[in-house]
């Protein structure tokens, strides 16, 4: 069983980790949660469907459960990383919550840094626009409607 | 009603957009879920699970298991001091004894250093199955007398004869929760003999009486802390992993972490029950409905659990939202190996409400008569009698509600955009704009508020005051739909402050009744309401004698004490001395009773509620391609405590349902599931989701404080009927089964339904798993106000 | 970054073409790892995954889009966001978006989506369309075929995929879908289609319609002898015509997503409203 484990480098929200004792099959979401204790990045689906676990992988959104974590290079952000570190919240994060419906929050951190990548990518972005650009991110709460109208205030320039 | 959306951290008092208290920190991802704990020296837990619906263990050898280095535990059926457990009937083994009954079903449990060595320790368990034939049809084991409940009942003169008659069968399929939250906690051992559960739940009593008994352990020996739950949707009201990982934390004497996987959730936790409903209307010519006949069939999984209750909303729930003189209704709650099943939001209501409105849809097509008309026509209003002979006693504004949903805004005109997405089929559809039909459909439904037949509805919450802050606890369980919001928000009104939190939800409180049945508003929001209004009077008393003031003329206004005219004296602040003002208040339901043998004057629900949709779809009619281009929704919410948090459910409800009527489908085949992902399992994405305007009616709730009413249920009610009366209209198909994919729109789909009411005999009501059921002691569900027999007490 | 510390390599990581095959000819069993977004999740999801994964992320060679001529050649390891970025056809722009989330499309490769038959989740049906050959690499060599011998035969034991080369190609180019939702994911069934007004041709992909994507080449002679090439045009008759062509070059099933006879009927449909978007386009803009 030793033979299955192996030492891995990654740089996360700009600090090198180095982890001596993951499984060679482990995930960047495992690895992240379980090893280094960022646990902001949620596990949910596990086959890339949900959005949950999306982090930035040099500023693209990716899902981390399904990225093999001795395949990752490159500088990985979490939502730890991503957020302010005086405990504020960022302008997309906060037209996330003021826009109206926040419930149970699970899909919130991925939404958060897909929306991060996707605003980027989309000044101004219309209705139809986000529909698109965040179809990687589910929500079973709410009708996705608030979440809508914040990414696209969010997108203003 | 409409109202400003945004929220806002300092928004204060009932009827505003107060913003949750943990909304910054779930941005943030520092809101702790349950799969997000951990505890030093934890180990993690695992499930073996059958792979046959039906089979007898000839032999479950542990043994390779358990010598594999980094597993502490490995434990079977034979482990467990009762292996029974149920939060309603307690029939469900722990784990398998000699036999299991779905695929999923637990067999053996381990606790290992890593979940991946936990993971093989399952693998190295040998188990061999002697596989038995599964029940797999409903309608066979309704003929089997796999029975767990029947109920038959008429209202008025069940022998009178419309002059239109329509019927119908209609099917609903098994639907998934699918909440994003897996369902995880730990369980560790308190170091006095008992254990303490952290986990994901909507009751903490419930588990907490559900794990003593399993344990044989005292139920104080017993703490269960509710950990950040992820959604719940009515899937976490039975227990889960919390009975594996207790048993597991008291053998390793250390803390014990579940965390299921996606698939894992797929296969052990229960679902929807699928339906078959028979469906007669019998109306005069011009659009009365006289009566209404119903065979209602629940397939409700190899053990009882929860399914009494469902069967009995089911049954009385038929009729809809109108007044219907005569009626003859039967229901029956089977069994099958088809998997575990159970509530999911709007419990037993769905079904029977999509099969009764799909049955007015063709009502209304075979009278030439529009279906809002027709329901207009037939609008339940206060003072009418149900169905199952109870007085509708609160606002029932049916009819205005469908007028209302008729008004509002229209959807946008079609959208020829290039990629499609504003096209039936998203991108890359194969839809023309000139391919496109669009119809609109109106619906409207009602379903019972707080659990119903007996059941105990009630909660205490305590509520202290001082330093101008209130504190409020209250065990009712924050599952993301908001409670904890609007009982600060209560508390503010009531007491007249700003400043006011809310603790954590642990069963070292008094109960605070489950997150079920849109009770939670009016129940512990009730509760917390008297509390506050105790504290306030006693707080208020002393102010008066301590400063010199007529009781009668004090109040408190925006943190201040003031006489009644406005004039301020003091802040409540430093009126308050530094000293502590608290109140703890127990708010019950009334009583209920079952449906079949009542007294005339018991009811069987508490309340109700009500609304009505106006649903437009765009729809392919060659290739059965579908959008849901808008839907406009009205509720009648009693009192709207908090417009963006009510918004926000009503709209969610209702996308839930729309996923239910359009996508959503847990199909087994021969007994064996084959959807086990969110890939293959299909949940509406944003781009799925159309405009949701919501709109409420205001009238209060007699007997609850501010006249709020549950909201949550509801618009998973009303997002099926909706959706398909609109697809009805533009297809002019009857569409009866659904999800309605594709195939089915596209008329290719062969109906597998035979026409006619499905029969059996009624006397061969089997209860070889009901009367195997146990009183759980100290279970809330034995309420000493109602210790009468009924489906919630076997 | 990363090394597999023990000497049984669970982790095999070639820098060039010929270190793969090499490897993948001593260790059979080592599971291919394009951008991982399927092989991750069969593990996740199993007891047992392979005993060892082979990285091709580190093979400079495999990656990026590059134009030779009217030509593209796409390597196996560009990812698919790379490959929408690159805008090498409207047809491959749409197929992508409907296909996958934008997640997905940054880390899932062009190689490993081809290299996976299952025909409801490929790009395969597009590069049909667009003629594309296939460059892949064994023990042996490498060897380069025609998308429609890929999709038949796929990759033989131990080799990977290179590249996928698309000829020039003009003319409309179009793929459509019917799906179980809107949003992303499978399709039950897909058509994509070139008519090229330069070369006079057309060439079709179908998915969802049998093991792996398929080609309809009575379809794609018929609907070429067809066209009124000179006038840009075709009949109603014949764009039916295609589509009845099109059901009778699938071999679809009935599975727990939908039914054979809905599959017929979707590429029929599918078939001959591309066929009259292409005469519309021609001469309405």
């Amino acid at each position: 069983m030793d033979d299955e484990r192996i030492s891995l480098n990654l740089q996360v929200n700009g600090t090198a980790y180095h982890v001596d004792d993951a499984w060679y099959f482990e995930t960047l979401l495992s690895v992240l949660r379980y090893r280094l204790g960022l646990t902001g990045t949620k596990q949910s689906c596990e086959t890339g469907s949900c959005g949950a676990c999306t982090v930035l992988l040099d500023g693209r959104p990716i899902n981390s459960c399904v990225a093999l974590a001795a395949d990752v290079q490159g500088n990985v952000t979490t939502i730890e990383g991503y957020s302010p570190a005086d405990g504020s919240l960022t302008p997309l994060q906060e037209a996330l919550v003021a826009a109206g419906d926040v419930q149970c929050g699970y899909c919130l951190p991925g939404m958060v840094l897909a929306g991060s990548a996707f605003i980027a990518d989309h000044p101004n972005a219309t209705d139809d626009e986000v529909r698109e650009g965040m179809c990687g991110n589910l929500c079973r709460c709410t009708a996705y409607g608030s979440l809508i109208t914040g990414i696209r205030e969010a997108s203003k320039r | 009603m409409r109202n400003d959306l945004r929220t806002d951290p300092g928004a204060v008092g009932i009827g505003t957009s107060r913003r949750r208290p943990d909304a910054a920190a779930k941005a943030r991802g520092e809101f702790e879920f349950a799969p997000d704990a951990a505890e030093p020296g934890m180990l993690w837990g695992a499930t073996l699970r059958s792979v046959h619906p039906h089979a007898r263990l000839v032999r479950v050898d542990l043994n390779p298991a358990k010598a594999m280095p980094g597993v502490h535990a490995v434990l079977g059926g034979w482990d467990v001091p009762d292996n029974r457990y149920g939060a309603i009937n307690r029939d469900t083994p722990v784990l398998a004894d000699d036999i299991v009954n779905y695929v999923g079903e637990p067999i053996a449990i381990v606790a290992a250093d890593d979940p991946e060595i936990a993971r093989r320790a399952l693998d190295a368990i040998v188990v061999e199955y002697e596989v038995l034939d599964p029940l797999i049809d409903m309608m066979r084991a309704l003929e089997d007398g796999h029975v767990y409940r029947h109920v038959d009942y008429t209202h008025g003169d069940p022998t009178v004869v419309g002059d239109v008659q329509v019927e119908g069968v209609y099917t609903t399929p098994r639907q998934d929760h699918s909440y994003l939250g897996l369902d995880s906690g730990i369980a560790k051992p308190d170091g006095r003999g008992g254990v303490i559960i952290t986990g994901a739940t909507q009751w903490v009593h419930s588990d907490r009486a559900q794990v003593a008994a399993s344990l044989g352990l005292p139920p104080e020996r017993v703490l269960v802390i509710n950990s950040g739950v992820g959604g719940s949707f009515g899937g976490r009201f039975v227990l889960s992993w919390q009975i594996h990982g207790a048993l597991l934390a008291l053998h390793t004497e250390r803390p014990v972490k579940f965390l299921y996987s996606r698939e894992e959730a797929f296969l052990a936790r229960y679902h929807r029950h699928p339906t078959r409903i028979w469906v007669r209307h019998h109306a005069t010519k011009d659009g009365k409905i006289v009566k209404i006949e119903g065979k209602v069939i629940h397939e409700d999984g190899p053990y009882s659990n929860t399914n009494g209750p469902g069967i009995g909303n089911g049954s009385s729930l038929l009729q809809g939202p109108y007044n219907i003189p005569n009626a003859h209704i039967e229901g029956w709650s089977v069994g099958t190996n088809n998997g575990m099943c159970g509530s999911l939001r709007g419990f037993g209501v769905v079904e029977p409400m999509y099969a009764s409105e799909s049955n007015l849809d063709a009502l209304a097509r075979a009278l030439g008569m529009d279906g809002a008309e027709l329901r207009r026509r037939n609008a339940m209003k206060e003072g009418d009698t149900w169905t199952f002979d109870q007085v509708m006693d609160s606002p029932a504004p049916v009819r205005e509600l469908i007028d209302a949903s008729g008004q509002g805004a229209q959807p946008a005109p079609l959208a020829d955009t290039a990629s499609g997405i504003g096209l039936p089929g998203g991108i890359a559809t194969p839809t023309r704009p000139r391919d496109v039909v669009r119809a609109t459909g109106t619906s409207s439904v009602a379903k019972n508020v707080c659990l119903s037949e007996g059941a105990p509805v009630n909660s205490t919450a305590l509520v202290t005051l001082r330093d101008g802050a209130a504190v409020i606890e209250c065990a009712a369980a924050e599952v993301g739909q908001g409670f904890k919001t609007i009982a600060e928000q209560i508390v503010q009104t009531t007491l007249g402050i700003s400043r006011v939190t809310i603790t954590g939800s642990d069963s070292g409180m008094a109960d605070g009744s489950t997150t079920d049945g849109q009770l939670q508003t009016m129940t512990s929001g009730g509760a917390v309401a008297m509390a506050a209004a105790t504290v306030k009077e006693r707080f208020l008393r002393f102010v008066s004698r301590e400063y010199g003031h007529d009781e009668k003329d004090l109040d408190i206004r925006d943190d201040h004490v003031v006489l009644k005219d406005g004039t301020r004296l003091m802040t409540v602040s430093d009126a308050g001395m530094h000293l502590v003002f608290q109140a703890t208040e127990r708010f019950a339901q009334r009583q209920t009773w079952e449906l079949e043998g009542r007294q005339p004057g018991q009811p069987m629900h508490v309340t109700f509620n009500f609304s009505a949709t106006r649903c437009t779809v765009d729809v392919d009619r060659e290739l059965g391609l579908v959008r849901v281009v808008h839907m406009n929704v009205v509720q009648d919410v009693g009192r709207t405590v908090n417009p963006a948090q009510a918004t926000g459910q009503i709209a969610g409800g209702v996308l839930m349902g729309l996923g239910l009527a359009l996508m959503e489908e847990f199909p087994y085949v021969d007994g064996v599931p084959t959807r086990r992902t969110w890939d293959e399992y299909l949940v509406p994405t944003m781009i799925d989701a159309p405009p949701i305007d919501v709109a409420f009616l205001e009238y209060p709730e007699p007997r609850i404080p501010y006249g709020m009413r549950g909201i949550a249920e509801l618009p998973h009610v009303q997002g099926p009927p909706a959706v398909m009366a609109a697809l009805r209209a533009a297809t002019g198909l009857p569409l009866p089964c659904i999800p309605a994919t594709p195939e089915k729109v596209a008329d290719l789909h062969p109906d597998p339904l035979p026409t006619g009411a499905p029969t059996a005999p009624s006397n061969k009501r089997i209860r070889e798993n009901v009367e195997s059921a146990r009183a759980v002691p100290g279970d809330p569900m034995h309420d000493p106000v109602s210790p009468r027999k009924g489906p919630w007490n076997p | 970054m990363t090394t597999a510390v023990a000497h049984t390599p669970r982790v095999l990581r070639p820098t060039t073409i010929k270190e793969a095959t090499g490897a993948l000819a001593v260790h059979p069993g080592a599971r291919v790892v394009g951008g991982g977004t399927l092989v991750v999740a069969e593990r996740s999801r199993g007891i047992d995954g392979p005993a060892s994964y082979l990285l091709l992320s580190g093979i400079v060679d495999l990656s990026g889009v590059s134009r030779d001529g009217g030509g593209v050649r796409i390597g196996a390891q560009t990812t698919l966001r790379d490959l929408l970025d690159a805008e090498v056809s409207p047809l491959l722009d749409v197929a992508l978006r409907s296909l996958a989330t934008p997640q997905i499309r940054n880390r899932a490769t062009v190689g490993g989506n081809i290299a996976d038959r299952r025909p409801a989740h490929t790009l395969s049906p597009c590069f049909l369309a667009l003629d594309a050959a296939v460059e892949s690499a064994g023990a042996g060599g490498t060897r380069r075929r025609s998308m429609r011998e890929f999709v038949s035969e796929g990759l033989a034991g131990g080799e990977i995929v290179v590249s996928v080369i698309l000829p020039e190609r003009s003319g409309f180019q179009r793929y459509t879908r019917v799906a179980p939702r809107n949003g992303p994911g499978y399709a039950i069934a897909s058509v994509a289609v070139s008519i090229d007004p330069t070369a006079r041709s057309v060439r079709t992909g179908l998915g969802g319609v049998g093991d792996s994507a398929l080609a309809a080449p009575a379809a794609d002679d018929f609907l070429t002898a067809a066209i009124d090439w000179d006038a840009q045009t075709t009949t109603d008759a014949a764009a039916a015509e295609y589509g009845r062509l099109l059901a009778e070059a699938s071999n679809p099933v009935t599975d727990d997503r939908s039914t054979a006879t809905y599959r017929r009927h979707a590429v029929t449909v599918m078939g001959r409203r591309l066929v009259e978007a292409w005469t519309e386009e021609q001469h309405h803009g």
